[in-house]
């Protein structure tokens, strides 16, 4: 049920008809809610709900046992750090078996070949659930915030369950803080006005993204990666930028939809995206892309490692780990290791040849335009490079598509070129006025008459351009 | 509020008026054919729009800032939303959500205005496609309806079919042979047999039941399923009023339905064609004002083709392997209903096939597929004494052929419709040398 097709529209529309018949009623609004998300989540596969389910009530008994202990004694504090223990040992093994165990178990038994050592290989035909990755990441930072004592665990296991699987951020995030959405799920919810405004422009926005720039431009971009040994040149690039324009209307498409959605029904969503292709540097770029996840990253790895408090050194390892694993965190292979290890050698070289501190803007004057420009296109260009590591499916792909640039053209790079353009000009030139203004909502405040004309053209490119089968979002095999 | 002064507005007006000169001239370079007066080309033009567009853009964007449409967010509203960091350069600045009062009005003004924006453009694109299509075998099922439409007087020989006889009948042939008017009426295959039904209802809401019929088709007819999208390139108001209403039995409520989405909301339902529409546009903006197009008939309907065209038949034998042999649901139903007419109106209705290429017609798979649609064909016959199937078929070579395996150029053509007449005549002459039988003997 992708949230582009006709069936979340209808499934959508009796939710919503039935939620806000409901309105007032917490405790009715939280089971309907509960019970759709779960519907939701089993029109995918029925079978991995029991996963969802076991997960969920082993995470909410574990926050609660911890919650319940007190951390006077050496005792208790020993009892809150096994439990807590058990919740990441439970979350990262389930996410260990399910995503990573054929990758390690084929790994491994490389690295045995490699020392003339023979192991047979055990790989298990095993189907990633959807969603795993993002629903383990919000469990496990709800019973560490339970056992830093940030917040106090919830009793109502409904509640906690509707937590975790609140159908519009189930399946690719954002990835909530229990602090923030748990918190709406127990507190009665209103729904103003300005909360149907912007979240319909939400929808309209991110279905523009997915549907009309994301699948159209996705079809360049596979073209490229899919047949790259007939590729060289500029046409390689063409791809590339293909692929970067795809996934981020892609996933921010999903992102807003998602927060366009709850944001109907009286929650509030972090934002996921502020325009990550403005980025400066890597620490700016990671504040702009998937935020949920670089923030969970930022608050329950890079911190406990020692964040930047400790030598340069110390600071140093703990970019690279935390990146690495963010890269791993998307999937069982390698190309996924290279991205993030390339996603943790660029902050490093970054802080090595700033000559200031990273807070401070190292180009000068306020008004170098031309300079902040420069920073910018570098940035854009090393971030394209990382998203090659990602889309290639080998890595004797990144090799060939690496060695193959140039800038030669192909008869094939006109059109490439210009089939490419004309999909993400219009999210150029809307980020554009997002960025001028500072603000992603500018469109919701525009004089009527310019808003309804911007607003009709998102729906005829959406009519016009919207593919006839729904394709699936990029993040939801992660 | 304070008025703005249009008059400090210089620089953003003449960016925008630049623009709009640039545009208008290439529009009347294009429009009004005024190529040749000016000395522009297409690429000169489709610079023109380019440049022309984007000074408009830039000089609209300059004016909306001027005029306070866009504004950065001001320390009141940064104070709704996280600390203010207004004095910050923007580079340094992550752009926010700043969330602005709305009321139920503007909600409903974005709503409504969005709808009435996209039934706009839709009512533009339904123009735009009427007047510009480029499939022209679309643009064959309008031309020869308006043929339809505008018949003054009725014909002897009303002819019918798809593709294969829009270029493969001579119509002036068969009035040279057998006689009174003809007039050739065929469209594409795939408007189905329907296409068939329809005009012949539509001729006799006309004129009365036209003395004789001639149905000519290619051999895939039989399995061609209904296409709402084509059937709706009908220059007829479909379900809109009681008076053009077909018969029931010919198409469902749910169909006609269908058809009339398919009619009247191009946005969704032509937007493969509106897609390629402006993509190529995008690359020459010139091209959306091509000439409109017209496909080249004669004043009887007929369309010849002259430039011989290769045909494949990998396709071909590839689906007469994978694919049985099937009579679709619309096909049955629009044969019954010109069965009716044809018995309860006495009309002469000849069935036959197009010419066809000898290759494919020599294949043992076509062979067995042939067969089979003989077979069917042939019952139908037995079905009425008013209609005529006539199984034999006439075969050209490659060199006569126009690109697909039952099109052929204008001098093939003569000599299939020739040979057709002939038929025709032969069994007109064994139907009147035939003794006359009275009833009871």
């Amino acid at each position: 049920m992708l949230f582009n097709s006709s069936t979340f529209l209808i499934f959508f529309v009796v939710v919503y008809t039935l939620y806000l018949l409901l309105q007032k009623r917490l405790k009715a609004q939280n089971a309907l809610l509960l019970v759709a998300s779960y519907i939701f989540y089993a029109s995918w596969d029925w079978r991995f709900l029991s996963l969802l389910l076991l997960s969920t009530t082993v995470d909410f008994f574990i926050a609660k046992a911890i919650g319940s202990t007190d951390d006077l004694t050496p005792a208790g504090k020993a009892r809150r750090k096994t439990l807590l223990a058990c919740s990441i040992l439970f979350n990262l093994g389930v996410l260990g078996f399910f995503k990573y165990f054929n990758f390690f178990s084929e790994s491994f038994i490389g690295l045995l070949n490699l020392f003339s050592m023979k192991a047979d290989l055990i790989t298990l035909n095993i189907v990633l659930p959807l969603g795993i990755s993002f629903y383990t990441f919000q469990e496990m930072g709800y019973t560490i915030d339970v056992y830093r004592k940030h917040m106090k665990p919830t009793h109502n296991p409904f509640n906690f369950a509707l937590f975790v699987a609140f159908f519009p951020h189930l399946v690719a995030g954002p990835i909530q803080r229990a602090e923030s959405l748990l918190l709406q799920v127990e507190r009665p919810r209103r729904i103003t006005i300005e909360q149907v405004n912007t979240g319909l422009f939400l929808i309209l926005w991110g279905l523009f993204k997915k549907v009309v720039i994301a699948d159209n431009v996705r079809e360049v971009a596979n073209l490229i990666f899919n047949n790259y040994t007939n590729y060289s040149g500029l046409d390689i690039v063409i791809g590339v930028l293909a692929f970067a324009v795809q996934i981020y209307g892609d996933f921010s498409g999903y992102s807003d939809i998602a927060r366009g959605i709850a944001r109907l029904m009286g929650f509030e969503l972090m934002v996921n995206f502020r325009l990550p292709y403005f980025a400066l540097n890597p620490t700016d770029f990671w504040q702009r892309w998937h935020i949920s996840l670089s923030t969970w990253l930022r608050d329950y790895l890079y911190i406990p490692l020692g964040g930047n408090r400790k030598s340069n050194l110390i600071t140093c390892r703990n970019l690279f780990l935390t990146m690495l694993l963010g890269g791993l965190w998307h999937g069982a292979s390698w190309n996924f290791v290279i991205w993030g290890a390339y996603h943790g050698l660029i902050p490093i070289l970054y802080r090595v040849f700033e000559k200031r501190p990273a807070h401070e803007d190292p180009w000068g004057g306020e008004h170098s335009y031309i300079a902040v420009t420069a920073k910018m296109a570098l940035m854009f260009v090393l971030t394209l490079l990382g998203w090659l590591f990602f889309r290639a499916s080998t890595v004797e792909q990144i090799g060939y598509m690496l060695t193959h640039i140039s800038p030669a053209l192909s008869a094939e790079s006109a059109q490439l070129a210009s089939k490419l353009l004309f999909f993400a000009l219009p999210l150029f030139l809307v980020e554009v006025f997002q960025y001028v203004t500072r603000d992603l909502l500018i469109l919701t405040k525009l004089p009527s008459f310019v808003r309804v004309f911007a607003y009709g053209f998102l729906a005829v490119w959406l009519l016009v351009f919207g593919t006839s089968e729904s394709v699936e979002f990029i993040y939801f095999q992660f | 509020m304070k008025k703005p002064n249009l008059n400090k507005h210089w620089f953003e007006m003449l960016t925008a008026t630049t623009g709009v000169f640039l545009l208008a001239i290439s529009l009347l370079t294009e429009v009004a054919r005024l190529g040749a007066a000016t000395g522009w080309g297409q690429k000169q033009r489709d610079l023109a729009i380019w440049g022309g567009s984007l000074l408009l853009v830039a000089g609209a964007m300059l004016s909306a800032r001027r005029l306070g449409w866009v504004t950065r967010i001001t320390a009141s509203e940064e104070a709704h939303t996280t600390a203010s960091a207004v004095d910050k350069p923007l580079y340094k600045q992550l752009p926010r959500e700043v969330i602005a009062r709305s009321s139920v009005r503007s909600v409903l003004v974005s709503v409504i205005g969005t709808v009435f924006v996209v039934l706009v453009v839709n009512l533009a694109a339904r123009w735009y496609l009427d007047h510009y299509a480029v499939n022209p075998s679309v643009k064959t099922v309008s031309q020869k309806w308006e043929i339809l439409q505008n018949m003054s007087a009725p014909v002897e020989w009303l002819i019918l079919g798809d593709s294969s006889c829009n270029q493969g009948v001579v119509p002036e042939k068969i009035e040279s042979m057998l006689g009174g008017t003809a007039i050739n009426l065929c469209t594409i295959s795939p408007m189905t047999l329907l296409n068939d039904a329809l005009m012949l209802d539509k001729y006799l809401d006309k004129f009365g039941p036209p003395k004789n019929v001639l149905i000519v088709h290619s051999y895939v007819i039989l399995g061609e399923e209904l296409k709402p999208l084509i059937v709706a390139k009908v220059p007829l108001p479909w379900g809109v009023s009681d008076q053009y209403r077909f018969s029931p039995e010919l198409l469902s409520i749910l169909e006609q339905l269908e058809i009339s989405l398919a009619r009247y909301f191009p946005l969704y339902f032509e937007n493969r064609e509106l897609r390629s529409i402006l993509l190529d546009g995008f690359v020459s903006p010139s091209s959306l004002l091509r000439s409109e197009y017209h496909v080249d008939l004669t004043a009887k309907g007929y369309m010849p083709m002259f430039e011989p065209r290769p045909v494949d038949l990998t396709g071909i034998l590839e689906s007469l392997q994978k694919e049985d042999f099937l009579v679709t649901n619309i096909s049955y139903v629009a044969i019954e209903h010109i069965l009716a007419l044809a018995d309860q109106h006495g009309i002469n209705v000849y069935i036959t096939h197009g010419p066809m290429y000898e290759e494919l017609y020599e294949n043992r798979l076509f062979q067995e597929r042939w067969a089979k649609i003989r077979a069917w064909w042939s019952d139908i016959d037995r079905r009425s004494d008013q209609v005529t199937y006539i199984g034999s078929v006439l075969t050209f070579p490659l060199n006569q052929m126009q690109g697909e395996v039952e099109h052929v150029i204008h001098s093939a053509a003569e000599m299939y419709t020739e040979k057709l007449a002939l038929e025709i005549m032969r069994i007109q002459h064994a139907a009147s040398s035939r003794p006359v039988r009275h009833q009871g003997e």
